[in-house]
């Protein structure tokens, strides 16, 4: 009798994995993007069964709210002319149903050669405070002190490395009809 | 924190998709559809379309969303210390907390600094 | 049958579904057409004018006549639209404002007076990470602006929607550090807990809480494109922006989506700031002045009522302010979240970590 756990979790991963699949063979960009939109969110609905319910949360912040925001911004800029894109880049219906049957064949058969992947999961540390906020950052701020000090840093540098990419486009003479 | 808490989430979900969709399918059946050309061509004041159909635009877009997508890392980083914060000064630790948040603030500010220098935070900003 | 929906095994379900429809009903059936007629009469006495006065007494029943008259226009779909995203952006639009009503406590722990066996919370979803779920949701809001205006295929419309998500995102924030604040001073992220950390003052009356206010504010208005922060919609300048191409119910479900984010943000300000539904600040709690609200089934209704006033007089201010003060140019609008807010938002949150670590409190 499947319970409700391993009912989630397939249907989760088939999404995933559908969604996936739709982002790479679909041929308009936007709509690229809307499914991996999609995908990031099952995503985060994943870590809440694996009871980490922070990085559910900061998924969905930072992934689908903020980089898929600068995908979709950058898509919007470029401005493609959908007859410019037509449907040559994108895979035919057949190709992509024979794809997901393709990758739901390997799955199918790692799970038949090896069995444990079938047997329920020990316990989810379901009440206990494992993935929470206050596990993370007590985590973070204790152990993982350095990192968290040096992602400051990255950050720094990633700032710095857009501000020398805009500077230089900002030098660059103004493509024609550019507007503010 | 069960992960039943959610289930509130996906029913106010649901009903607020199902009510969305709902209004819509019912202004296209309730609605009148006289469609004609004037009507359906893009809205300029009245006027024929003018201007070039596909205009580039500012890359400034592209950098505030970068710019936004730092910061909120950043933020992101902040929530568990601000979070815990309290915990540190009640168990006596109150000021590593303090030193290390400000470290981490200390090297952000200089990130926006940096930007607001090389202006990149005017004009369109 | 009384008997059975009060059956210790039924009485939770209902009152699971009982508090989603009460919220769902309030923030879809009720907000919105009170918030048009409230919109249109406040605008009309600031106007020196008098409003709509003739559909039902006082003119109330305005917005149930201009809900109809939405639903019946012809659904139009302009030639150059590429139509599953035009469909979809005003279906999407009011779904990420009003999901973050699902982790708002609207009310203290009840038993429902006894009936139910173990204190429950007036929230849909009792969330830990509450704060951060808003959080995340709220940033979501910006696609259905985006989709709305590229779906449009209309210039105007995608520079109006480019220029609305920018907004958008860069006051996100400013709003996070002022949240971040709310975070130190709280020391959680459970929206109930943070109401319950301002039982003796609220965050409001202390000087870290009130700058975090000052910032919150702003941000709320360029969240909501509501002015001064409305130029992405200015009716003179980019025809109506995002939204020129839409009319009937598509626009009509823009328009609620804008007033139930109004009113979620207005919950969040009043929940962080004013001690959600706690009676009054410096201690007088509705426990402290007698009141017992787990007396009855229906105690809860007056701390209810009084969050809901509260969040009222915010939805006031919303209206008010827009037809007061004039609309920032939008360089000025950028320049002020990124320049002004988030610094104030960065040094106020060394100053409330300063004022808890060496101060000995706020």
């Amino acid at each position: 009798m499947p319970d409700l756990h391993h009912i989630l979790f397939f249907s989760f991963a088939a999404i995933i994995l559908f969604s996936a699949g739709m982002v790479a063979f679909r041929p308009r960009p936007v709509e690229s993007a809307m499914w991996l939109i999609l995908n990031f969110f099952v995503t985060a609905g994943l870590y809440v069964l694996l009871g980490s319910h922070f990085t559910a949360v900061i998924q969905v912040l930072v992934y689908a709210g903020a980089i898929m925001v600068l995908f979709v911004f950058v898509i919007l800029l470029l401005n493609l002319d959908p007859r410019e894109l037509g449907t040559e880049g994108g895979a035919s219906w057949s190709s992509l149903v024979l794809f997901m049957g393709f990758l739901s064949f390997v799955l199918v058969a790692l799970q038949l050669a090896t069995p444990d992947l079938l047997k329920a999961p020990a316990a989810l540390p379901e009440a206990s405070t494992f993935g929470s906020v206050e596990a993370a950052s007590r985590e973070l701020l204790t152990k993982y002190i350095w990192g968290f000090q040096l992602s400051g840093i990255i950050l720094l540098l990633a700032l710095i490395g857009v501000g020398l990419i805009a500077y230089r486009k900002a030098k660059a003479p103004q493509v024609k009809g550019a507007h503010a | 924190m069960l992960t039943s808490d959610y289930l509130g989430v996906f029913v106010l979900l649901a009903l607020e998709v199902v009510t969305g969709v709902g209004a819509l399918g019912a202004s296209y059946f309730l609605g009148a559809r006289r469609q004609s050309p004037r009507k359906t061509s893009p809205y300029e004041c009245g006027i024929p379309s003018e201007g070039a159909e596909n205009q580039r635009f500012s890359v400034k877009f592209y950098l505030v969303a970068v710019s936004f997508i730092l910061f909120d890392i950043e933020a992101v980083f902040l929530i568990p210390w601000a979070l815990s914060y309290q915990d540190f000064v009640h168990s006596s630790h109150g000021v590593y907390a303090f030193v290390m948040g400000m470290i981490f603030l200390g090297v952000l500010t200089l990130g926006l600094v940096y930007e607001w220098r090389k202006g990149l935070l005017d004009w369109n900003k | 049958m009384i008997n059975i929906v009060l059956s210790a095994s039924v009485l939770p379900w209902v009152f699971f579904f009982g508090k989603i429809l009460f919220i769902f009903t309030l923030g879809f059936g009720v907000i919105a057409p009170v918030m048009i007629w409230v919109e249109r009469r406040v605008a009309a006495f600031v106007q020196d004018r008098v409003g709509p006065n003739r559909v039902g007494p006082l003119g109330l029943l305005q917005s149930l006549a201009d809900g109809i008259k939405l639903l019946l226009k012809e659904d139009l779909r302009p030639d150059e639209v590429r139509p599953f995203f035009f469909i979809l952006a005003p279906a999407l639009a009011a779904v990420p404002a009003a999901m973050a009503f699902a982790v708002v406590p609207f009310g203290p722990e009840t038993t429902l007076g006894g009936l139910l066996a173990e204190p429950a919370r007036l929230q849909i979803a009792p969330l830990n990470v509450g704060l951060l779920y808003v959080l995340a949701i709220g940033s979501l809001a910006v696609y259905s602006i985006a989709l709305a205006g590229w779906a449009s295929n209309n210039k105007f419309s995608v520079m109006g929607s480019l220029r609305a998500s920018a907004q958008m995102i860069s006051y996100e924030l400013a709003m996070g550090m002022a949240v971040v604040a709310v975070i130190l001073m709280s020391g959680s992220v459970d929206l109930y807990d943070i109401v319950k950390a301002q039982t003796n003052h609220w965050f409001i009356f202390t000087i870290p809480g009130f700058i975090a206010f000052l910032i919150f504010v702003p941000a709320m208005f360029a969240e909501t494109n509501r002015t001064p922060f409305d130029l992405p919609e200015a009716e003179a300048e980019l025809v109506v922006g995002f939204h020129t191409e839409y009319s009937g119910m598509k626009f009509g479900l823009f328009f609620l989506a804008e007033y139930v984010n109004m009113t979620t943000l207005s919950a969040m300000c009043v929940l962080f700031f004013f001690g959600g539904w706690e009676f009054l600040p410096f201690g007088l709690t509705w426990e402290g002045i007698g009141y017992q609200v787990d007396q009855h089934w229906f105690s809860w209704v007056i701390p209810f009522a009084w969050f809901a006033a509260k969040v009222a007089f915010f939805l006031f201010v919303f209206v008010w302010v827009r037809w007061t003060l004039p609309r920032f140019r939008y360089d000025q609008l950028m320049g002020l979240g990124w320049k002004t807010l988030v610094p104030i938002g960065i040094a106020n949150i060394a100053l409330v970590a300063g004022l808890i670590t060496f101060g000995g409190g706020f």
